[in-house]
């Protein structure tokens, strides 16, 4: 289980996370959707400790830490309990795909490497790529090298998976490679934070929809709830920008 | 121990005397800043037009400008220059030392920027020159009015690194006998115990003027790119 | 006032006979510049506070300062203060026992280490800022980050630019001759101080830089070659 409260981020002048309460339970798979700029990356960053908040705590598995006051060991015993899965994939260039999803488990993990090997051949295969474990990543396409991507998430076997926007820079002929992978994770129960756009996957698999805007939660609930009848306002904008076909009325 | 070694006053006080001869160099880096470009366009266009002999000429020039100590190119014009137009029965043997050393840091500068003109004139898109011929340009309109322009934005950076490093190149102008900065350093403190307040002295001003010209061209390639953006 | 072949020939073997003095000098220089430069540009890219600004301010020193200014300054220093510790030790060595190769090594190691510090800094930056994350996030430490993704992706960058470097060291070695230190250039000119012809001797030193130089940069092109052959193996 993962929780995070109270979260605040500012960039300069810019507040850009005012007070964010997240709470994932253990196999949920959580969509955050939003309007750009409203805070999303940034709040998934601030899990990974990519960035580092200015206040709130989180609590994953047993670590217990707030945000401010972290030492570099919690950090890394946080980073070990997520996985993040970048927008533009971020894979290691001097690496195959195989050498990527190894690298978490044999350099940081300490991970001998025969068995790292072993677990990120299966990884790799799960992902559909068991043909690719030599291929460097300019060999590969962008949805290939996504699910390396994920596969060098899901190799760590952490308490939760962030994914940012994971299909967003993908060409749209590539996307349904990507969400099909990730469902396959979802029924997994691995718990998931996905930001994502892609409506067809939230309310195929999402637990439940959270809606971002201005750096704070709108609204959550069920996915049939907040895209069907949302009870706020800002959602309904929202929603009616990005589905402009959508009656909302029912 | 070290009482002695190093006099702070003194560098205050030979620091007047090094800047009266800052002209020197100042006229050393922009006289051959001017002609090198020149001549460094000419040469570039020779490369790009693949002028036959010529190109290959210039190939071999900027090859060895570029790979050869400037220390030695300063003599090889100043002793080698006479002796090649002794030949053609011109005697320059009794002219000004600094006419020499201007000649090398030209022709030292022409083949760094002709690489630099080269670089920046290919790097322009060829549709630009397509779009100028399809209004109606003729070539040198075209190069004049739409290529020249966008290579010159494209080289600002090089060319200042290029006028940077000419300004170092010139402290060794004083090996020849030029009593420019450097030069006025031995001409006044060459038998004291006082030469390393002379190079301190001479430190301050190189540094200074170098952090200037840095700042300077910081500052213009911010406003030629704001320009640009409206 | 004719050219002499024949001596233009002997001053080439002195100039010759001394190119291993040369090329020490700047190879010493590459190395040193690269094991301290490294040191600088990360200190820079990983932003160490102390060690950041003394980076900073080193590197507009050393490129502000001639470089003539700098070994004419660290000579003379160098000098006095060694005789003057060695006179209050009372021992009989002064600094005119000095190998003055050393003072031209360490003034060309200086410019070195800045120009490989910028150098190395950009390449650094010009790995993405996305594998530095990506890296943090499967829970690499900084020094892992550096040794294993960002310094594998970043030397291939830098190798031409090192190459450039390392021509522009044997150039710039040629002023060890205003401290009389005998390099390729100096054997060259020694030769000539009984006959006066400075000219030949010149021509001679300029053909053997020449030739360096082309050699360093024919070096430079086989390992671009190399590196973008595997570069465009890798696209298909
Ligand atoms: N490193 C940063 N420095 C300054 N501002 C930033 C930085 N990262 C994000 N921001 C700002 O924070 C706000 C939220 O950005 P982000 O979290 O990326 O939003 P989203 O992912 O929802 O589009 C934006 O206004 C953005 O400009
Ligand atoms: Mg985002």
């Amino acid at each position: 289980m993962i929780e995070i409260r109270d979260i605040h981020k500012t960039f300069g002048h810019n507040l850009v996370l005012k007070g964010v309460d997240l709470k994932v339970d253990k196999g949920e798979v959580v969509v955050i959707v939003g309007p750009s700029g409203s805070g999303k990356t940034t709040l998934l960053r601030c899990i990974n400790f990519l960035e580092r908040a200015d206040a709130g705590e989180i609590s994953i598995g047993d670590t217990h830490v707030a945000f401010r006051q972290a030492t570099a060991r919690q950090v890394s015993t946080i980073r070990k309990q997520t996985a993040m899965v970048f927008q533009n994939y971020n894979l290691f260039n001097n690496m195959t795909a195989l050498g990527n999803v190894m690298e978490g488990l044999v350099t940081a993990r300490k991970v001998p490497k025969k068995e790292a090997e072993a677990v990120s051949r299966a990884v790799l295969d799960q992902v559909g790529l068991a043909d690719k474990c030599d291929a460097y990543p300019s060999q590969l396409s962008g949805g290939q090298q996504q699910r390396v991507g994920i596969a060098r998430a899901l190799a760590l076997n952490p308490e939760v998976i962030l994914f940012d926007e994971p299909t967003s820079a993908l060409d749209p002929e590539l996307v349904g490679e990507v969400l099909s992978v990730m469902k396959a994770v979802a029924r997994k129960h691995i718990t998931m934070v996905v930001v994502t756009h892609e409506m067809s996957f939230a309310l195929e698999i999402a637990s439940r929809v959270i809606f971002m805007d201005g750096g704070v939660v709108v609204e959550e609930g069920a996915p049939q709830e907040i895209f069907l009848r949302p009870k706020e306002e800002r959602t309904r904008q929202f929603l009616r920008r990005i589905l402009p076909e959508t009656d909302y009325t029912i | 121990m070290l009482n002695g070694l190093f006099d702070p006053a003194t560098v205050f006080i030979y620091l007047p005397r090094l800047l009266s001869k800052l002209p020197v160099t100042l006229l050393i880096v922009v006289t051959a800043t001017l002609l090198g470009a020149a001549g460094g366009m000419l040469l570039a266009l020779v490369r790009l037009f693949r002028t036959p002999v010529l190109n290959q000429a210039a190939v071999v020039y900027i090859s060895f400008m570029r790979g050869t100590p400037i220390v030695v190119q300063l003599f090889l014009v100043f002793y080698g220059v006479p002796w090649l137009l002794d030949h053609v029965g011109i005697d320059i043997n009794r002219w000004d030392k600094l006419f020499f050393v201007i000649l090398t840091y030209t022709l030292n500068t022409a083949a760094f920027k002709a690489e630099v003109f080269r670089a920046a004139l290919q790097s322009v898109p060829s549709g630009q020159a397509e779009a100028a011929y399809a209004v109606g340009l003729t070539r040198l309109q075209c190069f004049r009015r739409i290529i020249a322009p966008q290579a010159l934005l494209i080289a600002l950076p090089s060319l200042g690194t290029g006028l940077a490093a000419l300004l170092q190149d010139t402290s060794l102008a004083y090996t020849l006998g030029i009593i420019d900065v450097m030069g006025q350093v031995h001409a006044i403190a060459s038998g004291t115990n006082r030469m390393l307040e002379g190079y301190v002295g001479a430190a301050i001003i190189f540094l200074t003027l170098s952090v200037a010209l840095e700042k300077g061209f910081g500052r213009i390639e911010a406003n030629l790119l704001i320009k640009r953006h409206h | 006032m004719g050219f002499d072949i024949s001596f233009f020939l002997v001053a080439l073997r002195e100039a010759i006979k001394y190119t291993p003095v040369t090329l020490f000098l700047a190879l010493s220089a590459l190395l040193v510049g690269i094991v301290v430069g490294l040191g600088l540009a990360v200190a820079r890219v990983f932003q160490l506070r102390v060690l950041a600004t003394l980076s900073r301010v080193y590197v507009v020193l050393i490129k502000g300062i001639p470089l003539v200014i700098i070994l004419l300054l660290l000579y003379m220093t160098m000098t006095r203060m060694f005789d003057d510790i060695a006179k209050a030790l009372h021992l009989t060595v002064r600094s005119k026992d000095i190998d003055l190769v050393w003072v031209a090594a360490l003034a060309l190691s200086l410019w070195s280490i800045a120009n490989i510090a910028e150098l190395l800094r950009g390449a650094l930056l010009s790995v993405g800022k996305g594998q530095y994350e990506a890296a943090y996030s499967v829970g690499l430490s900084r020094r892992q980050t550096l040794f294993r993704i960002i310094l594998p992706q970043a030397v291939p960058v830098s190798l031409p630019m090192l190459c450039n470097t390392l021509i522009g060291l044997i150039k710039w070695s040629s002023i060890a001759f205003v401290i009389s230190c005998v390099d390729l250039l100096n054997g060259a000119l020694i030769a000539a101080t009984d006959n006066y012809r400075f000219l030949e001797a010149y021509v001679a030193a300029a053909l053997v830089y020449w030739g360096l130089n082309l050699s360093v940069e024919q070096m430079s092109h086989q390992l671009e070659k190399r590196l973008t052959r595997y570069r465009k193996e890798a696209i298909h």
